[in-house]
């Protein structure tokens, strides 16, 4: 199985996730997912991604400028954001252990 | 973000094709999310250093029309529908239609009296109705996407990207909203349409909402281009004055009080019957039952004081009613009101055969002079 496929369903609660502890720019959100061993994840997925959530009203952004290279765009979660993350790891978790308890035995 | 750091050649390049890509989608969004493709071609183009190339860089990102497609996907756009590559007449057809549609809309715009013949608002509302038909039914790919790709080009063309002049003027944008619903109404309120106020209100709301919607739905710019023309058109005509320059039909007529005998105002009226005796009281009317009233400015006595009554006042007076009270000044500052007329008149006398069937038996004798028309000073 495709792991790209699972990750099309998951990837705003692993971009919200990745933005829980620590406010951060597109390729630190994206180096973070990898480093966590998403290693499939598109580049401009992720960056759709943070700006889907944005327009949704869950992230809040704010411009950094920076001495070399170009101004970061930095993401944080917002109260809705974080009440969005809540709920959709309580979903994660119901859905893992229902598929859990379906494939127990089966590998 | 203003200030950009340059980008390698490269990179640059496949910014601008990523940019190609998205040009379907609001400028302001597509602005945006470039701001961030580009920082992230920088990081990219940073950590492959020595390596740059076009070929390392779609290596690493794939093409830039699958990077785009994965960034629009991601971000809830919706896939742009591809081009079919139809006739050129199916391409420019409706163009065409809009171009008339857009023409007719500023011509009614700019002398809305003159030129507000319904056949002319036909001729751009069918053209608009032709050029959508012909759009749904033979290139559906036109529908908006491909209008808004030529109005976005045609905006970088005029001004360069992220250019201070543009983005001030896409501050002013909600305010033209307002003004050429402001604009409608008002030409609407001065030609007197019933209830221009209210839709006024509602063409304000409208302005917005499709103001706000076009910024997102390039489709609406197949309506929103004609309305525009003709908004531009009013605005036009209210500066030339035109908008309000009296019409032919329209002209003050009615307002004009009084008739004329010879080229003399005619201030009162006096009736004599066939025998020259002077008739009392009568009521005038015209052709059509309307009362006949002379010139309404008029001086009448009231209470031995002589007053010269405007036209609201008099009119309502019934001033058919002849004679007209005259005036009469008895003594400095004292008038009176009499009816009597102020001259004998010289009844024709019917000595030469009459015209008229019935005629008089008995012929009438004046006591004056036949030929003392003019009236006694």
């Amino acid at each position: 199985m495709d792991t790209s496929q699972l990750l099309k369903g998951v990837l705003d609660l692993a971009v919200l996730a990745a933005l829980r502890d620590e406010d951060g720019y597109g390729y630190e959100v994206l180096r973070r997912l990898r480093q966590a061993g998403l290693d499939e994840v598109g580049d401009a997925s992720v960056y759709g991604t943070l700006r889907r959530l944005f327009r949704a009203g869950v992230l809040t952004s704010y411009v950094v400028p920076s001495e070399e290279g170009p101004h970061r765009k930095y993401y944080s979660l917002n109260d809705t954001g974080r009440t969005k993350l809540e709920e959709s790891v309580r979903t994660w978790k119901d859905f893992t252990d229902t598929m859990g308890q379906l494939l127990k035995g089966a590998a | 973000m203003s200030t950009h750091t340059e980008l390698p050649v490269v990179a640059q390049s496949y910014l601008d094709s990523v940019r190609t890509e998205l040009s379907d989608l609001p400028a302001s969004e597509v602005d945006e999310m470039l701001d961030e493709v580009r920082e992230h071609l920088s990081e990219v183009s940073g950590e492959l250093g020595d390596d740059l190339s076009e070929q390392s860089l779609r290596d690493r990102l794939g093409l830039p029309a699958a990077y785009a497609n994965e960034l629009r996907t991601a971000a809830g756009y919706p896939v742009r529908e591809t081009v079919i590559r139809g006739s050129k007449f199916a391409e420019w057809f409706p163009v065409a239609c809009l171009g008339v549609a857009t023409v007719a809309a500023f011509i009614v715009g700019t002398d809305p009296r003159e030129h507000a013949n319904p056949l002319l608002i036909l001729l751009g509302l069918g053209a608009v109705a032709v050029a959508a038909g012909f759009v749904l039914r033979y290139r559906p790919d036109l529908r908006g996407l491909w209008l808004g790709d030529k109005v976005n080009q045609a905006r970088a063309a005029l001004t360069g990207q992220g250019s201070p002049a543009l983005a001030f003027i896409g501050t002013l944008q909600p305010g033209w909203w307002l003004l050429r619903a402001g604009l409608v109404a008002f030409v609407g309120l001065q030609l007197g349409t019933l209830g221009a106020l209210v839709v006024g209100a509602m063409l304000l709301a409208m302005s917005l909402w499709f103001g706000f919607r076009t910024k997102a739905d390039r489709r609406l710019l197949w309506i929103v281009t004609p309305a525009n023309a003709l908004a531009v058109g009013l605005l036009l005509s209210l500066i030339t004055g035109t908008a309000f320059r009296p019409s032919y039909y329209n002209a003050s007529v009615p307002q004009q009080y009084g008739m004329y005998n010879e080229g003399r105002s005619i201030e009162n009226i006096y009736a004599f019957d066939k025998d020259g005796k002077e008739l009392g009281t009568v009521y005038l009317y015209d052709q059509d039952g309307r009362p006949i009233k002379l010139d309404d400015h008029r001086a009448r006595c009231i209470e031995g004081r002589s007053v010269y009554l405007p036209p609201p006042t008099s009119s309502a007076l019934d001033s058919n009613k002849f004679p007209l009270p005259r005036l009469e000044e008895k003594q400095q500052g004292v008038c009176k009101e009499t009816t009597g007329a102020p001259f004998r008149p010289a009844v024709p006398v019917p000595t030469t055969a009459p015209t008229t069937t019935t005629a008089p038996t008995t012929a009438p004798a004046p006591t004056t002079a036949p030929q003392s028309a003019e009236p006694t000073q």
